[in-house]
């Protein structure tokens, strides 16, 4: 895939879920200061890529789970893999269950939630067996409809849009800007990815590149939604879970057009899907490096049974999703995120191990 | 020119599978064949089309929805009145549409015209889903709220408090929150019988009459973030009945139309006092909403800074006992009263835009209110030459004294009379020092009601409707 497939292809694969629930969860730490947390989140994104990126330029053409048991030996490099593996396996069912809870609870009421997850899990595992340069030419499709969407929605809302809302800027300081920064950092982290796709993209270089411009679309664009979400909503932001899409049952150009909704509902179907997909791949080619399985496309629909089954098990009720969403998955996430992969880092740095020249693929 | 291929697509086994067919095929690649002047990679890439499109066929024609419901299974509610019975519980009453009685199959106009194309069916219960559910029992069809255009708010449940219902209407799935609110005096369920002349449901007319803007319009949305946001009580605007002179042939019908009677003001989520017509203008350029409005001076100006007045004689029956909370020496000159003397010339306002601004002066909050308009001479009754650009400074200044004294009406009732903040003014506050915010609102309603609130209007006559001279 080309750099910039990547970038159309991250861009959904980070900001898709994060663009309609994310204003809520930072809303509650910050408020009206809820916009500034993708911003103040943007240094240790950024971090997580250049990590990323030092490790594929180490290790050219390997992912994480070929190159760790080189780096940190046998043992402990196959358990980093598994590590990271369930980081996958559990963002990608999280990722699932926060779309059907999304269905389920604005379009379709009275479909089980195990059907939504079923079908879905069912279409991205058929995506994913084609390999990620089908999924980036999805997201090349798809990306550029739904930036148009989301503009559209803020401009029917622009008549409801308040600004005075924003204000008072830092009325508790910057603490709880940095709170909830540190949460939406668990989104914006998600760029731990490349460990996967790099070796995929032509030109390390320039897929690093990419990679910032990407940290820098999805931060502007979750700032852009979160503004406009306070400024609708004040401080019921919080309160709403899914903002944006109230938002765009706010807006309407006189009689003509009115009520997006549905249109939003669809995109959040194309999207989640593609951002699953995209982990879904992460997860089964790092399990399937780690324990060296020759080709990985058996193991997709088995790994996608799993993760409907984990998505469908593994939380009670909405209520819990979003407490885990707002605790839990912020500190947990950095572990996989930051942690896992500076520490092979560092240790291939200390012991000078990288992929000799010429020995790349 | 080679024949098109009779073989089947590839999917089914067909050209790609026939041995050979590569070699036999002349043209390679994005090279133009000589002799049909096709490009044969364009073949290629479009070989699988049949496929594709069957895909699409089936995705599109064949696919169903698991939680399908039909049109003709809804009852579309439009209009929906609560109300807080004598036992504390709430009775939601909701308008249904009868679609066949809104087209008429039989040929000319809408409807039979015979019947209605509106029902109305109430039910009690605790809250608004159970009462829902109850409704449900006595509808054939299931309830759908997608479609409400207007909620009436009754007058014992809003002084009740609104609160509760607000977190119904918020959380509810199908209500959308861009619903318009409206307040009533007494019961809002008798809101739901008007049967206004024009439009054929009675939502129609309400929701026409509230977009006119005559008083500031609030929906679920802005009610629900006034309740939530620091500094500022809501306002909603009130609409009551008016008995509609009936026609011969229409006596003995319900004959009953809306009609706007002002705003009902809150302090937290319960109402305190309903603000007449002429406050509730005087509202509207407070919350920069001001349209169209036509306000009538006096000419020449009277002595002095003009004083409020607002005569017993003056005040109808239905209108008394709104304003029955506001003293009777508020409120400007009402229409009407003499002809000649003194003079009246009206503007109409063709835009206004108010700022406003806190200043902290020895750590105490003061408001300021700028406001701008620009206005069409739309009566002269004074005899004033509006061809002389002389005349305008004074007639602006004039002007501007009239939309300082509304807004000072206004804001006497809710600082003095009703202590809701329905403006913001706190919000303001906050906005410009948080850290002196935080000091007053544990009592802001007590500060607010002496705050101080100084008002500076300018008005711009630019036209003078079509007529320069007065009429003789």
């Amino acid at each position: 895939m080309t750099p910039v497939q990547l970038v159309f292809l991250l861009v959904p694969g980070i900001g898709a879920t994060a663009i309609l629930g994310l204003p809520s969860v930072t809303a509650t730490f910050a408020n009206q200061d809820a916009w500034m947390a993708p911003l103040a989140a943007l240094p240790a994104s950024a971090l997580v890529i250049w990590v990323c990126g030092r490790l594929a330029a180490r290790f050219p053409g390997e992912t994480f789970a070929e190159y760790a048991p080189k780096v940190l030996g046998r043992l402990p490099g196959k358990l980093c893999g598994l590590l990271l593996f369930w980081y996958f396996f559990h963002l990608s069912a999280a990722i699932l269950r926060e779309f059907a809870d999304f269905l389920v609870a604005t379009a379709h009421p009275r479909t089980p939630i195990t059907l939504a997850i079923g079908l879905a899990a069912f279409a991205v595992a058929v995506a994913v067996r084609h390999g990620p340069e089908v999924l980036a030419r999805l997201g090349e499709l798809f990306t550029p409809l739904a930036t148009i969407l989301v503009f559209v929605i803020i401009g029917l809302a622009y008549s409801s849009v308040d600004l005075h809302l924003l204000q008072p800027v830092l009325e508790n300081g910057w603490r709880p800007v940095m709170v909830s920064g540190f949460v939406t950092q668990a989104f914006m982290g998600q760029f731990v990815l490349l460990l996967v796709l790099l070796p995929s993209v032509q030109g390390m270089g320039d897929g690093v590149k990419a990679s910032y411009i990407v940290l820098g679309i999805v931060a502007a664009a979750l700032a852009l939604v979160s503004a406009v979400s306070i400024s609708v909503f004040g401080p019921l932001t919080a309160n709403f879970i899914w903002p944006f899409f109230k938002v765009s049952r706010v807006g309407s150009f006189g009689a003509v057009l009115a009520r997006v909704d549905p249109l939003v509902t669809g995109f959040w179907v194309a999207g989640s899907c593609l951002k699953l997909a995209v982990h879904l791949y992460a997860a089964v080619i790092t399990f399937a490096h780690t324990l060296g399985v020759r080709d990985w496309r058996p193991l997709v629909l088995p790994m996608s049974a799993l993760v409907a089954a984990y998505a469908v098990g593994h939380l009670e009720s909405i209520v819990e999703h979003g407490y885990m969403l707002s605790y839990f998955w912020a500190p947990y996430a950095q572990v996989f995120q930051l942690l896992l992969p500076a520490l092979v880092l560092l240790v291939a740095a200390l012991r000078g191990k990288e992929a000799r020249a010429g020995a790349a693929r | 020119m080679r024949r098109a291929s009779w073989r089947l697509p590839a999917i089914w086994g067909g050209w790609e599978s026939t041995p050979g067919w590569r070699e036999a095929w002349p043209v390679r690649g994005n090279e133009r064949c000589l002799r049909c002047g096709r490009r044969g990679a364009w073949r290629a890439r479009f070989r699988d089309l049949p496929l594709a499109l069957l895909g699409l066929a089936v995705s599109v024609l064949l696919s169903g929805c698991y939680d399908r419901i039909e049109l003709n299974e809804l009852a579309i509610g439009d209009l929906m009145a609560i109300d807080l019975t004598e036992d504390g519980l709430l009775k939601v009453s909701v308008q249904f549409i009868v679609p066949s009685e809104l087209t008429n199959p039989g040929g000319v106009g809408a409807g039979s015209g015979l019947r209605d194309p509106f029902y109305v069916i109430d039910a009690v219960g605790e809250t608004v889903p159970e009462a829902f559910s109850l409704l449900q029992a006595k509808v054939p069809r299931r309830l759908f709220t997608s479609h409400l255009r207007v909620i009436v708010l009754g007058e014992d449940l809003a002084r009740a408090g609104i609160g509760p219902v607000f977190d119904a209407l918020t959380r509810l799935r199908e209500l959308r929150v861009s619903v318009d609110v409206i307040v009533t005096r007494g019961e809002g369920a008798t809101l739901l019988r008007a049967a206004p002349r024009l439009g054929r449901l009675p939502v129609g007319a309400l929701s026409n009459m509230l977009h006119q803007r005559i008083v500031p319009v609030r929906t679920i949305r802005e009610v629900a973030i006034a309740l939530a946001s620091e500094g500022i009580d809501p306002f909603i605007p009130a609409v009551g009945l008016a008995p509609r002179i009936e026609t011969e042939l229409e006596a003995g019908t319900r004959a009953q139309e809306f009609e706007l009677m002002g705003v009902g003001i809150f302090r937290g989520d319960r109402l305190v006092g309903f603000a007449p017509l002429e406050y509730a203008r005087g509202l509207a350029w407070l919350v920069n909403e001001a349209a169209f409005a036509v306000a009538t001076i006096k000419w020449p100006p009277e002595d002095g800074p003009p004083s409020p007045r607002l005569e017993e004689s003056d005040v109808s029956p239905e209108e008394a006992l709104i304003i029955r909370d506001a003293p009777p020496d508020m409120g400007p000159a009402r229409l009407g009263s003499g002809l000649r003397e003194p003079g009246r010339i009206s503007p109409q306002v063709l835009r206004a835009r108010v700022e406003m601004r806190a200043e902290i002066q020895d750590g105490r909050p003061v408001i300021y209110i700028d406001a701008r308009a620009i206005d069409d001479i739309v009566t002269n009754q004074a005899g004033l030459d509006l061809s002389d650009p002389a005349v305008i400074p004074e007639l602006e200044r004039a002007l501007a004294a009239s939309v300082e004294q509304r807004m000072r009406a206004m804001l006497r009732l809710a600082q003095q009379e009703l202590e809701a903040d329905v403006v913001g003014f706190g919000a303001l506050v906050r906005r410009t020092n948080p850290q002196l915010w935080r000091q007053l609102r544990q009592d802001w309603h007590a500060y607010f009601r002496d705050l101080p609130v100084h008002i500076n209007v300018e008005v711009k006559v630019r036209r003078t409707g079509l007529t320069g001279n007065p009429a003789p």
